[in-house]
């Protein structure tokens, strides 16, 4: 090789150049949360006080049943607008023996959360999450954010916005079919 | 004292500072392993999931603070780093990793600078030693010639 530093001098900068193209390209690119990977994985273990007072709700005794996991809070608009919805699900499908729902407060105060469920007499289960490790665990970045989890614990269906019954219905009949 | 010693001699003692020096700072840079400095030093090495390129030790956003007490929690578990980190990352994906991994685009991020750094120490070193074999500056007889010949004229 004639001149080996010329070809490293050469190497070296072509790499801080492919280095500062790569870099250059990643600048007007703004990381984003694209959601979790909890769809189709298992269900994480969770054992939450209730909020109105019934036994604690854990994610072990609700195993050979779809359930429905909704992160919510008094306070958050969409929550509110979303409720007819939630309302009217579990009224449609409540009775049937193999489906249970949760509602897990997130980001707000049992006393307010209480509030809103004595006022509008929903009658699933309301649980609080204390120090919000469940709501980590399932990687929930707001409310509402909704799960739908099939009979054998896995999550079938998520989303992290207001639900419709359509949504909900949708949801319902995949966790049906993949148990 | 042989000339070969008197060469290497201060060779040596550069050498012996360096590795002192090294010493030091490497004893001294030691991170802290308590279970504050720890939760303090994950909380920053973890992104807020709801911010913009935050982290989560700087973040009052209801996730950040979620995370921090999750941190805490199984810190006080006896959870190592990693087994948190990954705990993390299960729930939020490598996107919650402000620092790079060593996967995919982590993996040219953090080798890119180490490669060029090699590859210039390697062309440096090339050069170097090519100087050093260039014969030095030596006088010709033309150039004697020429210094006797203004001398005697002055």
């Amino acid at each position: 090789m004639k001149h080996p530093a010329r070809k490293i001098a050469l190497a070296v900068g072509a790499l801080f150049v492919a280095f500062a193209v790569l870099l250059a390209s990643q600048v007007h690119v703004s990381p984003s949360f694209k959601g979790g990977r909890l769809l189709s994985k298992p269900v994480p273990t969770f054992d939450l006080p209730s909020l109105t007072g019934g036994p604690d709700v854990r994610s072990d005794d609700l195993q050979g049943k779809v359930v429905l996991v909704n992160f919510w809070n008094s306070w958050c608009i969409p929550c509110q607008q979303e409720h007819a919805a939630l309302s009217a699900f579990y009224a449609r499908h409540h009775a049937d023996g193999d489906f249970e729902m949760v509602g897990i407060v997130r980001d707000d105060t049992a006393s307010a959360a209480r509030a809103w469920v004595r006022a509008h007499h929903d009658g699933w289960s309301f649980v609080t999450d204390p120090q919000g490790q469940t709501s980590v665990a399932f990687g929930t970045t707001g409310q509402p954010e909704s799960y739908m989890i099939a009979a054998n614990g896995i999550v079938v269906g998520v989303q992290r916005s207001a639900v419709s019954v359509d949504d909900l219905e949708k949801m319902l009949a995949v966790a049906k079919s993949s148990a | 004292m042989s000339p070969r010693v008197r060469v290497w001699l201060p060779w040596a003692f550069l050498g012996v500072v360096l590795a002192v020096v090294l010493v030091v700072v490497v004893v001294s840079s030691q991170p802290s392993n308590s279970p504050t400095a720890r939760a303090n030093r994950l909380a920053h090495e973890l992104r807020c999931p709801t911010c913009e390129s935050e982290a989560v030790a700087n973040s009052q956003a209801p996730a950040a603070v979620a995370i921090r007490v999750e941190i805490k929690r199984r810190i006080a578990a006896g959870e190592s780093d990693a087994e948190i980190r990954a705990a993390v990352v299960k729930s939020y994906t490598q996107y919650v990793l402000l620092l790079p991994d060593g996967h995919g685009i982590g993996m040219i991020v953090w080798g890119a600078p180490i490669a060029v750094l090699l590859l210039g120490a390697g062309g440096l070193a090339i050069a170097l030693r090519r100087w050093s074999q260039q014969p030095r500056l030596a006088a010709t007889a033309a150039d004697e010639e020429l210094v006797a010949r203004a001398r005697s004229e002055e």
